[in-house]
């Protein structure tokens, strides 16, 4: 049982983002990429599956982008066994689309029963990549996964509904899987480890040909929201701070003996 | 060109608000545009008492196939696909939503049409639809322009504020998918959630932990100032898939709605699906060392600083006097 995890880099969301000169992307000169972090859960989910023997391997695959090694080598730190870093010459933004076009390509080449990635990613206003890719590959997709086992050539999976409703379904292989939460949290790698790789591993590459165009809707622009409501902020000295919050409390009528 | 389809949620007997809100939004453009609203529901049983109250659509339309009774997300994207192929509509309706999900892309993959999702306004200029989506952890605004072929559109939950109310549409048809393949994808029970300790949506009072909370070294901390304000303590994604709070903790998309007198958000960033489950809470406080964090778009009070300073004075506070 070969297990294949697409993970992609995006944007460090927890960093400021700023709209490009053009108005059409975000500014993608100085900000750092990190994998994405259902991308991180999915990986957490197939490893469990390996280590429990529920699984033979664990193949990590990404496109090829800014930090892409990064987050392979990072794979590799983690217990993946083999990482592929697939080469397209396009460049970013890359329509999820393209993506899912471009990893079945590649898929042709990568042995695999079972294909994770996770449920979103923060810029996939475009169509979410798990049913795109299982449209393209023509396997069967499920969405928003929060627990998977295997069983003789299926994979029994629990999809989550909002209010922790759960609908276990079973899902005949191969398939793609969109994680929402793996089993157990995400391990760490140590930094030390992800070095050590970075110099003794090497990620496999795959190459595929450009993708003819498919149909998108047109970007306009992009901006930042404007507040429906603008909070009021308390300001101050950290007195004068705690001071404001206990006076909204009291106004609410939510302190405690004073409501 | 063709009508505006609305893809109906309909789940376990139930029809989703969502659906509402949807074919509420689908009646404005249709009413701009010239355009007929049409609402589907997929289902294996005929007639189906659901029909009657899928709202105020010009037509009906219940795809009906022995395969597709039970959730069959798969298989109804598939089914759809052939239905919807035919007929070309201008736009496809559907949500960001468990349900959504699965068939929105699923729908785009299979048929090679364009998809906007998370998807929070609709608006028509100069017969131009235009789409804003949600990205970036609700950080940026995508403005796009639906092209002049049929598109799927995958709203975020509450983001059209006029729902319509369950009635009957004007006429119902029924469609049979024919050559649909077999069903690689099998409802095998549904799993309710596990019985919590205690219920977020009956508190009155909610201490939200966030990613800023950085460690569930930190959560005694946020438990300490939700007993000192008689809250209870509920979490954003994040620290519920870091496995710090257990799930029936979690406000938002794959959690709870909530509605408390006072949400108090402590290092909630605030993304589109956390938002979507506490926006309509009483009051709102959030703290946050961002300053542009999208909690404070909803927030009626904010407070730009460090939760590690504030909340151990506020604790310092509200002691008991004399302690």
């Amino acid at each position: 049982m070969n297990l294949v995890v697409v993970v992609r880099e995006v944007p460090d969301i927890q960093e400021e983002l700023e709209v490009a000169a053009d108005g059409k992307d975000i500014d993608r000169t100085f900000i750092s990429f990190v994998m994405n972090e259902f991308d991180e859960q999915a990986l957490e989910e197939a490893l469990v599956l390996k280590e429990e023997g529920q699984a033979d391997s664990v193949l990590v695959a990404a496109l090829d982008g800014e930090g892409v090694d990064d987050i392979l080598y990072t794979a590799l730190a983690k217990g993946a066994d083999e990482a592929v870093k697939v080469i397209h010459g396009l460049e970013p933004p890359i329509p999820t689309r393209v993506r899912a076009a471009l990893l079945a390509a590649a898929l042709k080449s990568i042995p695999h029963d079972l294909i994770f990635t996770g449920v979103q990613s923060a810029e996939d206003w475009d169509g979410q990549l798990a049913p795109l890719l299982g449209a393209a590959l023509d396997y069967p997709w499920v969405e928003v996964v929060t627990a998977v086992r295997l069983e003789d050539g299926l994979a029994v999976v629990e999809k989550e509904f909002k209010g922790g409703l759960r609908a276990e379904l079973e899902v005949r292989l191969p398939a793609v899987l969109g994680i929402q939460a793996a089993t157990k949290p995400p391990r760490y790698a140590p930094v030390s480890r992800i070095r050590q790789l970075m110099r003794t591993a090497t990620l496999k590459t795959v190459e595929v040909n450009e993708m003819s165009p498919a149909p998108a809707a047109k970007i306009r622009r992009l901006s930042r929201p404007v507040a429906s409501r603008s909070a009021e902020f308390i300001e101050g000295s950290l007195d004068e701070v705690v001071e404001g919050l206990l006076s909204v409390f009291r106004n609410a009528g939510v302190l405690r003996g004073e409501g | 060109m063709g009508n505006l389809v609305v893809l109906a949620e309909y789940l376990r007997g139930a029809v989703a608000d969502v659906t509402f809100e949807l074919l509420g939004k689908a009646r404005e453009l249709g009413n701009l545009l010239g355009l007929s609203v049409e609402v589907v529901v997929v289902s294996d049983r005929q007639p189906d008492d659901v029909t009657g109250r899928l709202g105020p659509a010009d037509r009906a339309w219940l795809i009906l196939h022995p395969d597709l009774g039970e959730f069959q997300p798969e298989g109804m994207a598939r089914a759809l696909a052939a239905f919807l192929g035919e007929r070309r509509p201008r736009l496809v309706l559907t949500s960001t939503t468990a349900f959504g999900m699965d068939v929105a892309a699923g729908i785009g993959g299979l048929l090679g049409w364009p998809v906007v999702a998370y998807c929070s306004a609709l608006q028509v200029a100069d017969r131009t639809i235009i789409a804003t989506s949600q990205v970036y952890g609700g950080k940026v605004l995508v403005e796009v322009e639906i092209p002049d072929e049929p598109t799927v559109i995958a709203a975020l939950p509450g983001s059209f504020p006029a729902p319509v109310g369950p009635s009957a549409p004007a006429a119902v048809e029924i469609w049979e998918p024919a050559g649909l393949q077999p069903a690689r994808l099998r409802l095998r029970r549904w799993v309710e959630p596990e019985a919590a300790d205690v219920d977020i949506t009956r508190a009155e009072i909610l201490v939200v932990a966030g990613r800023g909370i950085k460690s569930a070294d930190n959560l005694p901390l946020i438990e300490e100032l939700a007993r000192a304000l008689g809250g209870v303590v509920a979490a954003s994604r994040p620290v519920v898939d870091a496995g710090w709070l257990p799930r029936n903790r979690q406000v938002g998309k794959s959690g709870l709605t909530v509605r408390p007198r006072l949400y108090l958000g402590l290092g909630v960033s605030g993304a589109p699906e956390h938002l979507e489950g506490m926006k309509d809470s009483q009051l709102i406080v959030a703290i946050n060392t961002d300053r542009k964090a999208p909690i404070f778009d909803v927030a009626h009070y904010g407070v730009v600083g460090d939760i590690f300073e504030v909340v151990p004075a506020l604790i310092e506070r509200l002691r008991p006097e004399g302690h």
